[in-house]
């Protein structure tokens, strides 16, 4: 043994002494020690840890709160811990300690797992926020990512409210253009998203924001890692929960739009506004709108304007005539009659329901000597509030570790969701994602209130044909109409997430760790678009759509860690190596032309007379492989000191760039361990923090970045060369101009902060501010139009950017005990974040972004300018001073289409006329700063918490109003209250209206709806009841005959209120890219949700 | 015990250790694309040919270049409705600022339609470089062959530049050196300050004199394509004395790719009927094409939403009074002294209303053309029934629809692609961009503006042209609407002015809503008063009350007006390197 050993070490010439010096200490005899646990009131304590300091020996106590270690040599120092409890260290003198725990005061002392190890609190000196995870799971969804909303400082979440939609989550601000997720590690293994995740089955939730702590996971560290644990089992014997909710939600009030009168008098505002009769419209020759009985019937000459009234011969009822299933056969035409909705559609109202939600979660866990397991079950349903949409998940956990051998372990955790789905969010193809200008709830501002839901025959459609006098009925769609013929449409998700592994303890101080996991993800999707017949552009596409897209992924980590003291050193530290690799294929096919239109079991791939082809993709799979050490060395509980370093390689980049080098150090200092605070009477605790560090950063580049390729596309390269009308040929074209120069991005960060415990440990405090700074940022630039379609639309990654964030993070908690069984918790979680572009490539001083919404498609210019100097993502356009009060108002002001009543724009540049140069920053939707307070109180068997959500300083640029706030907008369609009741008058009565006049033409619009300017922009600042709770505990008398231990029932209400001035539906605006959010459409609300659950514990 | 423990950590070392040493497991190539070694063979470089032709209509859908509805490469907003033939359509603003400003003449550099036009016109520039540079690495190829390859490149990269030149006037060229320095991931800049038609010239002239006389493609440049090519630049370069030349050689000798004889169509309407795709008189066109596969994309995408709203389109692209007035012919079957008088061909009489002043039915002779090229009221609109105002999206469109784009109800199956949205756009219907009346009324130019030129022979070639019409088909419609009467002229030009009046009257009628009709006035120095006759008339009319000719615009000229603004976004890009006009 000790020849082998040598042998071993001799290569290592350093670490020779050393591994003798274990060795010899490891030689000697150890000695066994008994006791027993109770807790501060003599019952024994089960379950608990009893742990021999700085080794990795560990047992666990019985039911009778006995227990039996063995100490290896020259150790005497045992550490007990258990949930709840005070973690105590007991110097072993003699063969028995017993032990009496304190009660929890402080959470300083609880083990949190951080970076590839765990760690006291109180030992960390890096910047993690602990969740508390009991107040995370109050949030009733599939999304843990929505749960963390307010709960940790430095993190900012926004909320998408599409059931199984996924939350768009950010750590200290914005490094990067491209992509600021941070990377997940669930159970040591890296994820990029978390939405998957069963929340009940979360254990533990650590946010890792400086360098300092979350460098260790250099290749994706630099937007923050949070650090997610699952249950494990505990108990001796099996242990069962079940955990339910059921409730409603309620949709709420949609836009405030006029109804069907409102429309007619505001079509005659806006013609006596531009001097035009209200003649020989569909409302009649009167003085004042008179609503039609009918709005089309087919064969209406629309350009006639002349309102139909009963008695018509088209509206005959018996002409009537409409076959679905015809719709498709050439020469087939419907007669439909469209009846006026008199009293005015409130569509928002026609498609929103109060819609179920339910949960419901069986856990298991338990343990023996040898092993432990955790199994659970959960199923979550949740209809939306959108008609016809639901999203349900069914997920399997189960965590198992079994004890081979003395020493040695081998373990699993795993978790596999099957979810289906009909939601916008998740149809295929992204034409009515949330959010965009076809969402479903964009279609309840679009449609006119004078359209009927229905034609004169209950069930079929009716849509936007009709005629002018107030032009068409524009272009929107019947959202109902949508909702009903799309409900059989598809996503269906079946993901399997997990790990296996071996742990090994050696030599007393040492742990080898190997782990192998990763993910299997599969999706397949498939839509049918139905025909339309009663649209001004009615779906004509019969194509039927199916994917198959499989994502896999996975992750190889080797590690060895060390863990020791020598006096009043304390050591620990670790290295190891990681290999990762991703890919995955997709097949897509489609199929058109079918013999039967609308018998949908026969709809599938093979059955169109028309196959559309088909295609795959390959994703091309990106790797890395990366070392990583690190080491951590206290003196006397009172330095701190930590060093980390990470070297990474990536297939992404190209030799001699693949492999970078990202260290960091942090310090901490804990004042009250000095004498000169020992006596400190209000602190109880006090540690301050340094760190400095560095991380990497390559998610923005795709796999194939450096190189450059030709590729074939149907699309894009092939041509009909023949004339065949049917048959193009396959052309290559030089797809992607490639960057082989590219290397890593790399921020760089600095923190300080300190944590502190207060008031008798009742208070504690976490304090950070940090500063980071991204370098070698990778951007894709735009390439100039002269490069080709091709490099300028796609162009590769660039290490040509650089960004700077600072802010301050604060979480404060307090529990305290106001008088007998009265207890009461309150924290608070403080977040700022300021960002600022340092550069985006060479002279470069600005790059604008179109929205994943496309307003420039409707207003011409995106919303957002990204400036060198200022924040990622401002919106950028002409800053409306006021509106035009009359002709000489207008004479001295050089503006385009200037007109008494239409905006008039400050002249930024000074050169006495308004054009390009005279645009300027008019808002930005980076908060100043979100806050999150929880407050919770529990009285004998009663508890309640309530947790408020604010953020404030953030503005949104409310797009609903290009279409609802102008007349003439692009499209007839809902109209704003605003509009009629609150717009200009040519007769001078209403001065200080915000909104422009009505009018019939607008020239190019440029003085009202269509120039980006600040009438759009609004403060979307907001405070919000996120959630309040009312539990009651069973008493346990009346469970016992059950055999049940604890029975909780509760009520709840989310999103009660929100206080805003934010006029949109919603001030909380998803956004799939940071570099134009908050432009709103029409975000899928965050609505109020009630609940009642019940907790067991069998 | 230990033994065991250490064979474990040992197994767990080396496995990692094998990771660590396999540098290969770093070095990832990309799926699913071809780098240019495996391209660079003749059957390589034929390939990218291909590409460089599949974008003459101006879209493509794979880079994201087709989102622009204005930018099609039919330049049915930059050449028609910009030079007064049409409206705009659909509902008030829709599309707005992109193709108001065309329309009007306003000078926007942050127009969008012109950015996308700019970028995918020059992809077809880089696609026609990447082309020569690939077949510099082949050498296992024929002489004869090389020099195809390389003349169908060139001749789309001066067909690319000649739509880049015609466009904005002052605009870069790149040859396959310049674009060669692509292949470092960032474009230098190219200054815009020198006139390129004499190396747009230089390639055209190269295809023309060394490509074959046939082809084996239907769509593929042939020595004749070229010389079409080759001599409408020329005219555009006002070297009219070497178009003379080439023009009458492509017109006595030329044939198509498969060596059919240019010619004119029997009908008319042919060049606009889908079934006659690629006939004798289709000189260039893109070859659309529908349920390929490709989702509608190559499927005359750009004019997708120029249908009337009533049989499935979005009622974009209406021809005006003032285009369509010139119609009017006399008892002898030639156009009307003033067409612009106090009566229009009114359709509806509704709109404008019936008994406005100056509002009285049209019921005299018109162009046998008029009603191949403007759906109005009354007349049939091929076989989709008979048009009516009714079926405009808006008034403020004007009561008529474009015609030329639409194919038959009864070709929709074989013809439309089902997986668009619309009901009748984005089909198999080639885009013509050269058609042989083209080539035919170009040489009439030449014979009348070069110096030695042919009154007689411009006589002869307008006449062809008039004679081709009179023999057209017709399409049937009541008397009260007129009669369809095209005849030739019978009494000789007198002098050149008449003669050109006449052979750009010509252009009109036979060429109308192609998309020509703007760069010819500019061409000819008409631009400011055919421009300010148009918006003066057309302006007053009552349906523009609400329509994007109120308030009027005005026309002067200069390269501001003359020209489209280069986009501001490529000025930035190029650090100023490329000049505003």
């Amino acid at each position: 043994m000790k020849r082998k050993l040598r042998l071993l070490a001799i290569p290592a010439r350093y670490s020779l002494t050393l591994f003798l010096t274990f060795f010899a200490l490891a030689a000697v005899s150890q000695k066994t020690v008994t006791g027993k646990v109770t807790g501060p009131d003599a019952k024994p304590v089960f379950g608990a840890t009893v742990a021999v300091k700085n080794t990795n020996v560990a047992t666990t106590t019985e039911a009778d709160g006995s227990y039996s270690i063995t100490l290896p040599a020259n150790t005497n120092v045992l550490v007990f811990s258990f949930v709840g409890y005070d973690v105590s260290e007991v110097s072993a003198t003699g063969s028995t300690v017993d032990v009496v725990m304190k009660l929890q005061t402080t959470t300083l002392n609880e083990v949190v797992v951080t970076g590839y190890s765990s760690q006291r609190k109180k030992d960390i000196t890096g910047a993690v926020a602990v969740v508390n995870i009991n107040e995370l799971k109050v949030i009733p969804t599939t999304d843990a990512g929505a749960q963390l909303q307010g709960r940790a400082s430095g993190v900012t979440v926004t909320l998408n409210g599409v059931p199984g939609g996924a939350s768009t989550v950010r750590i200290r601000g914005l490094g990067s253009f491209n992509n600021n997720s941070p990377l997940y590690v669930i159970d040591g293994v890296q994820s990029g998203n978390i939405s998957g995740l069963n929340p009940n089955d979360i254990e533990s939730m650590q946010v890792l924001k400086d360098a300092a702590s979350a460098s260790i996971y250099g290749v994706r560290a630099s937007n923050g890692v949070i650090i997610v644990t699952t249950k494990r089992g505990k108990k001796r014997g099996v242990n069962v929960t079940y955990d339910m909710y059921y409730g409603v939600q309620d949709p709420g009030e949609g836009f405030d739009l006029l109804n069907a009168q409102e429309e007619a008098e505001l079509y005659f505002l806006a013609r006596r506004n531009s001097n035009q009769p209200t003649t020989g419209s569909v409302y009649g020759n009167g003085a004042s709108p008179v609503l039609p009985d009918y709005i089309y019937y087919t064969g209406y000459d629309r350009t006639t304007g002349v309102p139909i009234m009963t008695g018509n011969p088209g509206v005959d009822p018996a002409k009537y005539q409409l076959d679905y299933g015809r719709l498709g056969d050439a020469g087939y035409s419907p007669y439909i009659i469209v009846p006026t909705s008199k009293s005015g559609t409130n569509w928002y109202n026609e498609i929103t329901q109060t819609a179920p939600i339910q949960n419901h979660n069986v856990a298991m866990n338990g343990a023996n000597e040898n092993s432990r397991f955790f199994l659970s079950l959960n199923y979550f349903n949740q209809e939306a509030i959108t008609k016809y949409q639901f999203y349900k998940r069914v997920t399997a956990r189960l965590n198992s570790e079994f004890n081979i051998m003395k020493g040695f372990r081998i373990g699993e955790n795993i978790q596999i969701f099957g979810s289906e789905g009909n939601t916008a969010d998740n149809a295929p193809g992204n034409d009515n994602a949330n959010n965009r200008e076809n969402s479903i709830i964009a279609q309840t501002y679009r449609p006119m209130a004078i359209q009927p839901v229905y034609t004169i025959r209950e069930g079929d459609f009716a849509g936007t044909l009709g005629g002018p006098g107030v032009g068409t009925y524009g272009n929107a769609k019947n959202p109902l109409a949508q909702l009903y013929r799309n409900q059989d449409n598809r996503r269906n998700n079946v993901n399997i997430f997990g790990n296996v592994y071996a742990e090994l303890d050696l030599f007393t101080h040492f742990t080898a760790r190997t782990s192998f996991g990763g993910s299997v993800n599969t999706t397949n999707a498939f839509s049918y678009p139905f025909i339309e017949y009663e649209h001004n552009e009615s779906q004509s596409n019969t194509t039927y759509n199916e994917s198959f897209i499989r994502n896999h992924n996975w992750i190889w980590t080797n590690q060895l860690s060390y863990r020791n003291s020598f006096g009043k050193h304390n050591i620990s530290a670790l290295a190891g190596i990681e290999a990762q690799k991703g890919g995955g294929r997709q097949i897509i096919g489609a199929s058109s032309n079918f013999y039967s239109y609308n018998y949908t079991p026969f709809i599938n791939l093979n059955n169109g007379a028309v196959p559309n082809l088909g295609g795959s993709t390959i994703f091309t799979p990106g790797t890395t492989f990366s070392q990583y050490a690190k080491a951590d060395y206290s003196y006397n509980n009172k330095f701190l000191i930590s060093a980390t370093v990470r070297r990474d390689g990536s297939s992404k980049f190209l030799e001699p760039n693949t492999q970078s080098t990202f260290p960091a150090f942090s310090v901490g200092w804990v004042l009250t361990e000095e004498g000169f605070m020992k006596n400190a009477s209000i602190i109880n605790f006090l540690k301050v923090r340094g760190s400095w560090g560095q991380m990497g950063n390559e998610a923005a580049v795709g796999a194939s970045n450096a190189f450059t390729t030709f590729a074939s596309n149907r699309q894009s390269s092939w041509y009909d060369i023949n004339g065949t009308q049917n048959g193009p040929q396959e052309g290559f074209f030089l797809s992607f101009v490639g960057n082989p120069l590219g290397k890593w991005e790399t921020s760089t960060t600095t923190n300080i902060g300190f944590d502190a415990t207060i008031f008798k440990n009742s208070t504690e405090i976490v304090f950070d501010y940090y500063q980071k700074k991204t370098d070698d940022l990778l951007y894709n630039p735009a390439q100039q139009g002269i490069a080709g379609g091709a490099a300028a639309n796609n162009p590769a990654f660039f290490n040509v950017g650089s960004m700077e964030n600072h802010g301050v993070d604060l979480m404060i908690t307090n529990r305290t005990n106001l008088f007998r069984d009265f207890r009461l918790t309150t924290s608070l979680t403080f977040t700022t974040y300021s960002n600022e572009i340092t550069a985006i490539n060479g002279n470069q001083q600005y790059f604008d972004f179109n929205s994943p919404a496309n307003e420039q498609n409707r207003i011409g210019a995106p919303a957002t300018r990204n400036f060198v100097g200022s924040p990622l993502n401002t919106y950028y356009g002409y800053k409306v001073i006021g509106l035009f009060q009359n002709a000489a108002d207008t004479a001295g002001w050089n503006q385009a289409d200037k007109a008494p009543g239409r905006f008039k724009y400050a002249d930024i540049n000074g050169d006495k006329k308004i054009d390009d140069n005279d645009r300027t920053i008019i808002g930005n939707p980076n908060p100043d700063f979100s806050y999150g307070i929880n407050l919770g109180a529990e009285y004998k068997a009663f508890d309640i918490s309530a947790f408020f959500y604010g953020v404030a300083g953030k503005e949104a640029f409310n797009f609903v109003k290009w279409w609802t706030d102008f007349t003439p907008g692009t499209f007839p369609g809902g109209r704003s209250k605003n509009a009629l009741y609150d717009s200009w008058l040519p007769d001078g009565s209403r001065p200080d209206a915000k909104t422009p006049i009505q009018e019939t033409s607008s020239g190019t619009g440029f003085s009202s709806g269509f120039a980006v300017n600040s009438y759009y922009v609004e403060n979307a600042s907001y405070f919000r009841l996120r959630n309040l709770q009312i539990g009651y505990t069973l008493p346990s008398s009346l469970l016992s005959k059950l055999k049940i231990s604890k029975a909780r029932i509760y009520l709840q209400g989310t999103n009660l209120f929100t206080i805003t001035d934010y006029t949109g539906l919603n001030p909380d605006i998803v956004s799939s890219d940071d570099r134009a959010s908050g432009v709103d459409f029409g975000a899928y609300p965050t609505v109020k949700q009630f609940l009642i659950g019940v907790n067991v514990n069998f | 015990m230990k033994n065991i423990k250490l064979k474990i950590l040992l197994a767990f070392l080396v496995a990692s250790a094998f990771y660590a040493c396999k540098k290969s497991f770093l070095e990832v190539k990309p799926n699913g694309v071809l780098d240019e070694t495996t391209l660079s063979t003749e059957k390589g470089v034929n390939r990218i040919l291909l590409s460089a032709y599949a974008v003459l209509d101006a879209a493509d859908q794979g880079l994201g270049l087709s989102g622009q509805w204005g930018s099609s490469g039919s330049n049915f907003v930059f050449g028609s409705m910009a030079g007064g033939e049409a409206n705009r359509g659909s509902t008030p603003n829709d599309q707005g600022p992109n193709m108001t400003n065309c329309l009007r003449h306003e000078f926007a550099p942050t127009n969008l339609a012109l950015n996308e036009r700019w970028k995918v016109t020059y992809e077809g520039v880089k696609r026609t470089n990447t082309v020569i540079q690939v077949l510099a690495n082949v050498t296992s190829i024929s002489d004869a062959n090389r020099k195809n390859i390389t003349g169908q490149a060139r001749a789309l990269r001066a067909w690319y530049h000649f739509q880049a030149r015609i466009l904005w006037g002052k605009v870069p060229f790149l040859d396959e050196k310049i674009a060669a320095d692509l292949a470092s991931g960032i474009i230098k800049s190219v200054p815009n300050d020198v006139e390129i038609y004499p190396k747009i010239l230089e390639d055209a002239k190269y295809a023309y004199e060394n490509l074959p006389a046939t082809q084996d493609a239907k769509g593929r440049i042939n020595k004749w394509v070229a010389g079409a090519i080759y001599g409408k630049i020329l005219m555009f370069a006002k070297d009219f004395a070497t178009a003379k030349t080439v023009l009458s050689d492509v017109v006595t000798n030329g044939t198509t790719p498969l060596g059919v004889k240019f010619d004119l169509n029997t009908n008319y309407d042919d060049n606009f009927n889908v079934a006659f795709d690629n006939s004798k008189e289709s000189v260039f066109a893109f070859q659309s094409s529908a349920q390929d596969g490709a989702g509608g994309y190559n499927a005359n995408w750009g004019d997708n939403l120029n249908m009337p709203a009533q049989i499935g389109g979005a009622g974009f692209f209406c021809p005006t009074y003032f285009f369509t007035n010139y119609f009017k012919t006399d008892a002898n079957g030639v156009p009307v002294a003033s067409p612009q008088n106090t009566v229009v061909l009114d359709p509806a009489g509704t709109n404008p209303p019936t008994g406005a002043p100056g509002y009285t039915q049209y019921s005299g002779n018109v162009d046998t053309r008029l009603d191949w090229t403007v759906g109005r009221n009354g007349v049939p609109f091929h076989d989709w029934g008979t048009y009516a105002t009714g079926w405009q999206r808006d008034k403020t469109a004007g009561p008529f629809a474009g015609k030329k784009i639409m194919i038959r109800q009864s070709q929709v199956a074989t013809a439309h692609d089902a997986s668009l949205w619309f009901s009748s756009g984005g089909t198999s219907l080639n885009m013509n961009l050269i058609r042989f009346s083209d080539v035919i009324l170009l040489l009439a130019e030449a014979e009348i503006e070069a110096a030695g030129g042919s009154l007689p022979n411009a006589f002869t070639l307008i006449n062809r042209v008039r004679t081709r019409a009179q023999n057209s088909a017709v399409v049937a419609f009541p008397a009260t609407l007129g009669v369809p009467v095209t005849k030739p002229y019978t009494v000789a030009f007198a002098n050149q002015a008449e003669a050109r009046t006449a052979v750009r009257l010509e252009r009109l009628l036979e060429l109308g809503m192609e998309g020509h009709r703007f760069f010819d006035q500019v061409r000819w120095g008409t631009a400011i008063s055919e421009l300010t006759a148009f918006y003066n008339y057309e302006s007053a009319i009552p349906y523009q009350a609400n329509g994007d000719l109120n308030p009027k615009p005005t026309y002067t000229g200069g390269p501001k007006q003359d020209y489209y603004a280069i986009p501001q976004q490529q000025i930035d890009l190029s650090n100023g390197i490329i000049k505003q006009n």
